[in-house]
């Protein structure tokens, strides 16, 4: 009864507000109006007031905004050096220069795999919701044979083009069309080593395969816990990159002048065979194959191994004591090679895109533009480390001094390899990721992966 | 009346759930690479559906997701029975704090216990390995996710780690509705507490475990998350799933003829299974007339 009660003054007294409510002046509307240009209108307004004087105000009118939507990964709200995290600045060029445009993050996963396919799923449903996206170069043969990145030469300024590194901007050109500006930060694979333990026991930094392996015999039989080599060997797209370096190292490549795969000649086999061996003979320990990149790059920084593969970002930071044991005790030179083959680092270069399907292609430009001029590459640099393509970068005084490796990596770039060309990337590295895992973990033989792998890379080149 | 108040939960069915799986059987008789115009797509008949049952990797993931499932169910059964019985035995008040502490690892979204459980296999790092060196039973940490056999049972140990929990409170559920006066009249007739658990607790708990166990398993049969973030499918191909067919397919090479193929045999499968498991209920269920 008690309770029936309550209720029954709490709803009268909802009925009662309701009324006050329904009774009270009506709250002024605040109505927005949108323009379709930025104009600063000046309106004279006469007002009565107690001293009876005219008041002249101005008002402007709000503009139309633009909001452009760019498909980066988080390590764009971080910085690693003295400059601010590159969105930040990004933002802060575009806001200068163009205030009505608004850039949007649309993040992106940091496994490339995941990338690749969330930009995909947006293109293959013809989806205008990315405008502006951060592209590595080995998706370009992919998107661009697809239509889904809008070509650039005839819409970027030919002063700006001309301060790139032709050599760089060919990464990201297909069927001779630009298709994205850069790079505006890239990695490429080279081999790090142990300079204090090599000099220690009177070795040179190793040319061939075979100089790491003699090196890992001499120096482990003094430190039996010692790792030899250590690289990221996990099923993913890292490994292809990895094992691509290792093909060319041992004189293969990927097609056959007449389209054919390639990856299956004896040069590619004996390339596996190698790495298979690694792993057999403990040389690489088995765990690898379960690594990613800062699982490799964490082991070599802690002291516990003599080798490691990986891409030269780790020299930012390499030499912080905080983060690093080894503090002035390692090299890093191109990965090796045997005789026959060539010296060979896989580049991953990431650039600045417009997709086709973008709603905003003029000012999505206009921003390509900004972002890949020197004071944004300049940042890039200084917040992430090298490589980037504009040439200016690297007379800089502030990037000089920023950084004291840029010789080191300057002699890895010469490295670089060619991604795998095809407008199946995708498809193809996934398969080439399962063949190569399974002979490494001893599953099958090398030469059959690499048999099963080109039979069926055939068969999705040429069709069935 | 009533079909009134059924129209928008069917259109919403129509809509969200049959609409996909029509278009999915459409497109999977179609030859469609990097877009989905079926209509101005080359018809292809059965071809697709052909190129799945030639699929050697497709026969190893069946055979690997058959594996987990069984296991996982398995396991999760017995071990979130014996966590539903631990709790309901307990003071009413401490039923309330089990409960909450149970539901914590089923809470763990799928990939971040994946993660989590990566470094607890880590052979630097895990946890498991160094007890296994510390108590001298290995001479060095194996290698959980590396070994092909190692890697799957792996799986299958984080796979139950999570899922036990959400069987123990399901089954819970069930307990507290078996009738006290139940146990109470097999007291007093002299049943022992196993001959309880046997006579009466199991019988009445049956349609519980088994609408438990059905859900359970379709979930296993659509596992994609503990395999990809433990071992990204490998080593090799041991720990692709079914899954994971479906969805490269789609997304990753952008071929939704196959990918729908693919689709279709994966939900024919679990239809199968539901259809099996639903009958076994239906025989356990006693519906008031």
């Amino acid at each position: 009864m008690k309770a029936r009660s309550i209720f029954r003054m709490i709803l009268a007294g909802l009925l009662i507000l309701a009324v006050l409510t329904a009774c009270a002046p009506a709250t002024p509307q605040v109505v927005e109006k949108v323009v379709e240009k930025p104009v600063v209108q000046t309106v004279v307004v006469t007002k009565e007031v107690p001293v009876e004087k005219k008041v002249v105000e101005t008002v402007v009118v709000p503009e139309k905004r633009t909001q452009l939507s760019f498909a980066g990964h988080q390590y764009f709200n971080m910085s690693f050096g003295p400059a601010p995290a590159p969105l930040e600045y990004m933002r802060q060029v575009v806001a200068e220069k163009y205030p009505n445009i608004d850039i949007q993050l649309i993040m992106q996963p940091l496994d490339a795999n995941k990338w690749h396919d969330n930009l995909t799923t947006y293109w293959m449903a013809k989806d205008p919701t990315v405008d502006l996206l951060y592209v590595v170069g080995y998706w370009i043969t992919e998107f661009a044979e697809a239509g889904w990145l809008m070509p650039l030469d005839d819409k970027v300024d030919p002063a700006l083009l001309a301060k790139y590194d032709p050599a760089y901007l060919d990464i990201f050109r297909h069927n001779g069309k630009l298709v994205a500006l850069g790079p505006a930060w890239g990695g490429i694979g080279g081999l790090y080593y142990r300079k204090d333990l090599l000099e220690k026991y009177g070795l040179k930094p190793p040319e061939t395969y075979d100089d790491i392996i003699a090196a890992c015999d001499t120096i482990r039989k003094d430190n039996p816990d010692l790792g030899c080599w250590d690289w990221p060997a996990m099923r993913n797209v890292v490994l292809v990159n990895r094992w691509s370096e290792f093909l060319h190292g041992f004189g293969g490549t990927y097609f056959n002048k007449d389209g054919t795969c390639a990856m299956n000649s004896p040069e590619a086999v004996n390339a596996l065979e190698f790495m298979t061996m690694l792993f057999k003979k403990g040389y690489t320990p088995q765990e690898a194959l379960s690594w990613k990149e800062e699982d490799a790059n964490v082991r070599f920084v802690s002291g516990q191994t003599i080798f490691f593969t990986g891409r030269q970002d780790l020299l930012f930071w390499i030499d912080d004591p905080a983060k690093s044991k080894i503090v002035g005790k390692w090299g890093f030179i191109p990965n090796p090679a045997q005789p026959g083959g060539r010296h060979a680092g896989f580049p991953e270069f990431w650039a600045f895109a417009v997709s086709a399907y973008s709603d905003n292609p003029e000012e999505a430009l206009k921003v390509l533009e900004l972002w890949g001029s020197l004071p944004t590459m300049k940042n890039f640099n200084l917040a992430w480390g090298p490589i980037q393509g504009h040439s200016d970068v690297y007379t800089d005084p502030d990037v000089l001094k920023a950084n004291p490796n840029l010789p080191l990596i300057e002699e890895i770039a010469k490295t670089a390899i060619p991604p795998l060309p095809s407008a199946n990337y995708g498809e193809i590295t996934d398969l080439l990721q399962a063949q190569i895992h399974s002979a490494l973990s001893g599953q099958i033989s090398p030469k059959q992966a690499l048999d099963d792998a080109c039979a069926a890379i055939d068969v999705i080149e040429k069709g069935p | 009346m009533a079909v009134l108040f059924i129209i928008p939960a069917l259109i919403f069915v129509t809509l969200f759930m049959y609409y996909p799986i029509v278009q999915t059987f459409i497109y999977s008789f179609f030859s469609l690479h990097r877009t989905a115009d079926w209509l101005n797509a080359q018809f292809v008949g059965l071809q697709n559906y052909i190129a799945v049952m030639k699929s050697e990797a497709f026969r190893g993931a069946f055979g690997f997701t058959l594996y987990y499932t069984v296991m996982t169910v398995a396991f999760e059964l017995a071990i979130g029975l014996g966590m539903a019985i631990a709790t309901f035995s307990v003071h009413p008040r401490l039923r309330g704090i089990l409960r909450a502490v149970l539901v914590v690892p089923w809470a763990i979204p799928p990939i971040v216990s994946a993660m989590l459980w990566r470094w607890l296999f880590h052979a630097d790092a895990g946890i498991f390995g160094y007890l296994l060196m510390a108590t001298g039973l290995v001479s060095r940490p194996p290698a959980f996710l590396t070994d092909p056999t190692l890697a799957v049972h792996s799986i299958i140990v984080a796979s139950v780690w999570k899922n036990a929990s959400m069987m123990g409170i399901l089954l819970l559920a069930g307990l507290a509705s078996i009738p006290q006066d139940i146990y109470d009249a097999a007291k007093v007739d002299g049943a022992r507490t196993w001959f309880r658990f046997r006579r009466v607790t199991l019988p009445l708990l049956l349609p519980t475990i088994l609408v438990t166990v059905l859900f359970r398993s379709l979930w296993a049969l659509r596992m994609f998350e503990e395999s990809y973030g433990l071992t990204g499918g490998g080593p090799g191909t041991t720990t692709d799933t079914l899954s994971t067919f479906a969805y490269k397919y789609f997304f990753t090479y952008a071929r939704f003829g196959v990918g729908s193929a693919y689709a279709m045999v994966i939900f024919l499968m679990v239809v199968m299974v539901a259809i099996v498991y639903v009958n076994r209920v239906k025989g356990n269920l006693r519906f008031k007339e």
